[in-house]
């Protein structure tokens, strides 16, 4: 569903990918840790076809997404680490927006809100302009966006930054439910419980390189910390 | 048009609307395009009664003239000693008391642009006096230069046009980037370039709305006037000009746009691009072609004839000898050994030839000069968008240079038709039988034909333009950086 291969990208000297092999299939959930800079969001940017890679191709459906970008971007939903909105409108007109440019004209307000009331935003919230709500109010938006797609495949870069623990709880069932559905999901934390409770496989990054893939099942949760931690030193 | 292209148009036009930036920018643009439209009337109404004043004086001179002619006949049916003089002589009619105006009536879209009507005579007085008394006369005469500003429609189009279009279009992506909602929208199956190009049309369509709006209810208001025919095309015309430089400015945004400036950047440096294309380079063009083809002044040419009166009045007779053998077939039939009459009307015609022919190179050096500014103009107008708007603008409505040049022209010919005319009758001492028999002036309008094909020049550079700068503009967005600005 998600697929990198040899996928890299150079900012003039500096390499912020080095050659990624990556692939996760339906009902996978990768979560990419590393330090700051490692290369997570430029990996997520480059699914997204926003940063064009230097080398290598990123498929999604099996869909080149450099050279049908938009074709590719009907399969994927995308939650960025900061959801950003027309400020001007409520919460519920910004859905329905990225709902029908998403090619899901069909969704009644009654639907739309309901979804809105799945992530955690009550629907007097929901109809109140974007410019009043806080930064995981706008976040729960985005989430709902991302689930209004119906994607088959989804990018997260840190998608549960300025959630509060009821909220992120509530969207690691979500993840799980997407899991379920047989979503290919990709993503960026730097949440290590989350990444061991949602995650089906971590990979760690370093400087842009993925040193480390490893499958969730077959860790604790301590492991995974020492594990991180090990890969950290230089 | 596609479905997703309509529903990015439709967001777009409400998030305009909830900025609230395009109320104020709506009730800007309806109110210069209504002053503009004021002012225009406001010059074809002065050109309306200068012409009516040059009709009316010429009529109310033959009026009087009809008159002296019935006291006459009058007289000689009462079989008076003393008869009066005869109106109708040739030497009467072809000075002042005779002359006949020459019109270049206003067209019905004058008042889109008032152009040069401000600065050229509409109405002219054509008599045996020399060419440039006439036109000199006409220039101090001409009221219309008293009213200062220049604040005409032409001029809320070529100015003031493009800086409501960058205000519109300065953050045609970079605002939504620097925002972060272009993360989320680029993430739905959508590209940048229907993004953009809805952005683009709705703008677009705002701006044409209102204008075009205001314009066609100013029209409605004041009317056409009661000129030439021409008004679907001319009207057709100017519009398409409006349509093509709003189009020309949106590709300046869209090229500018394209670049992955910050919004504050791009703003800039499309006000710089205004700076150069509308205020720049124009001055900059005036500039040289005055350096380089100085146009001498009027009041040299005037005091040139001035001066060839005099010395052609001192020598009178001599002259007369001259014109006689150069008209042998107007020289008086005289008995031999009988000294011929003195002929005084004889005389000014010969010394008004003489004056004509000595003020001719002046004349000429001052017309080709004037020539070669316009020739120099009509190459210097393609560097700029603005001076190839103004042109168009004005070629259609009708009152640019080029209408002026081909009245003054008609005039020319209409003014040595009338000494072809009298001079021989005035030598002969002649009366004409009536007073229709004095030449009139009609003016023959342009053919649309040709105003198309001088309009259209600059129409199609202006197109051109537009089209290269958008073209390039929408390439560029291929490399458009999404996550951070240059
Ligand atoms: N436009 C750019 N020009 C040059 N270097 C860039 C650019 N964007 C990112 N980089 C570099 O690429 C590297 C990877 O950045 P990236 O944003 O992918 O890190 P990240 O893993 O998402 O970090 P964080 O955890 O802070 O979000 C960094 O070294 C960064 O400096
Ligand atoms: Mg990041």
């Amino acid at each position: 569903m998600l697929e990198a291969v040899n996928l890299t990208k150079q900012y003039g000297t500096h390499t912020a990918l080095h050659p990624l092999n990556l692939s996760i299939g339906p009902g996978e959930v990768f979560c990419l840790l590393g330090a700051n800079g490692a290369g997570k969001t430029t990996t997520i940017n480059l699914f997204l076809n926003f940063i064009q890679p230097s080398g290598g191709t990123a498929t999604i459906a099996g869909l080149d997404v450099t050279t049908q970008p938009v074709e590719s971007k009907k399969h994927v939903a995308y939650i960025p680490e900061q959801v950003m909105l027309y400020r001007n409108l409520s919460g519920l007109e910004n859905l329905e927006y990225f709902s029908a440019l998403a090619g899901h004209d069909q969704y009644a307000h009654a639907d739309l809100l309901a979804l809105l009331d799945e992530v955690g935003l009550g629907r007097e919230a929901a109809l109140k302009r974007v410019s009043t709500y806080s930064k995981g109010m706008r976040q729960k938006v985005g989430i709902a966006i991302a689930l209004a797609k119906k994607a088959s495949a989804l990018l997260l870069d840190e998608p549960t930054s300025g959630l509060d623990p009821k909220a992120s709880n509530e969207f690691s069932a979500l993840l799980q439910k997407l899991r379920d559905q047989g979503v290919a999901i990709l993503m960026a934390t730097h949440d290590l419980f989350r990444a061991k409770e949602s995650g089906t496989r971590v990979g760690i990054m370093k400087h842009g390189h993925l040193v480390a893939t490893l499958d969730t099942a077959d860790l604790g949760h301590a492991d995974l910390e020492r594990l991180y931690l090990e890969h950290m030193h230089d | 048009m596609t479905r997703v292209w309509r529903r990015i148009a439709a967001h777009e036009w409400r998030i305009m609307r909830t900025d609230g930036l395009v109320w104020p920018l709506a009730l800007l643009l309806a109110t210069t395009v209504a002053w503009g439209l004021y002012s225009g009337l406001q010059s074809r109404t002065v050109v309306m009664a200068g012409i009516t004043s040059a009709q009316s004086d010429e009529s109310q001179r033959y009026s009087r003239l009809q008159e002296q002619l019935a006291r006459r006949d009058a007289a000689i049916a009462r079989g008076d000693s003393q008869i009066p003089a005869d109106p109708r002589s040739a030497s009467t009619l072809a000075g002042r008391t005779g002359s006949r105006a020459a019109v270049l009536p206003p067209t019905p879209t004058a008042l889109l642009s008032v152009g040069q009507s401000d600065l050229l005579p509409s109405a002219l007085r054509v008599s045996s006096e020399p060419r440039e008394q006439m036109l000199a006369a006409a220039e101090i005469e001409n009221p219309h230069r008293l009213l200062d500003g220049r604040f005409d429609l032409s001029f809320v189009v070529v100015y003031l046009l493009p800086l409501v279009v960058i205000t519109l279009a300065f953050n045609l992506l970079a605002g939504e980037r620097e925002h972060g909602t272009l993360a989320l929208l680029l993430a739905q199956p959508v590209s940048l370039t229907q993004v953009v190009s809805a952005k683009v049309v709705v703008r677009f369509g705002f701006v044409l709305a209102v204008s075009l709006a205001m314009v066609g209810a100013g029209v409605l208001i004041a009317g056409l006037g009661e000129g030439p025919a021409g008004a679907g095309w001319r009207l057709a015309g100017w519009t398409v000009t409006v349509l093509v430089y709003v189009a020309f400015w949106f590709a300046v945004s869209l090229l500018m746009a394209s670049r992955g400036w910050s919004s504050a950047t791009t703003a800039l440096a499309t006000a710089a691009v205004w700076l150069a294309a509308v205020v720049v380079i124009p001055s900059l063009t005036n500039l040289i072609i005055n350096a380089t083809y100085p146009v001498p002044s009027r009041v040299e040419l005037v005091q040139a004839t001035r001066e060839a009166s005099d010395s052609a009045s001192t020598r009178g007779s001599v002259l007369l000898a001259q014109f006689f053998e150069d008209h042998p077939e107007m020289a008086p039939v005289v008995a031999p050994g009988q000294p011929a009459a003195p002929n005084f009307a004889a005389t000014r015609v010969a010394v008004a030839s003489e004056v004509a022919r000595m003020t001719e190179p002046v004349a000429r050096r001052y017309d080709e000069q004037l020539a070669r500014q316009q020739q120099a103009a009509s190459w210097f107008k393609f560097l700029s968008p603005a001076l190839l708007a103004r042109e168009a603008l004005d070629d259609f409505a009708g009152t640019g240079p080029h209408r002026h040049a081909d009245f003054r022209a008609q005039v020319d010919r209409f003014h040595a038709t009338w000494l072809e005319y009298f001079n021989p009758r005035i030598v002969q001492r002649a009366a004409l039988a009536s007073f229709d028999d004095v030449p009139a002036f009609t003016y023959t309008e342009e053919s649309a034909g040709r105003v198309l094909g001088r309009a259209g020049t600059a129409l199609t550079a202006l197109a051109l333009l537009a089209g290269l700068c958008g073209l390039v503009g929408l390439r560029r967005l291929r490399t458009y950086p999404l996550t951070h600005s240059i």
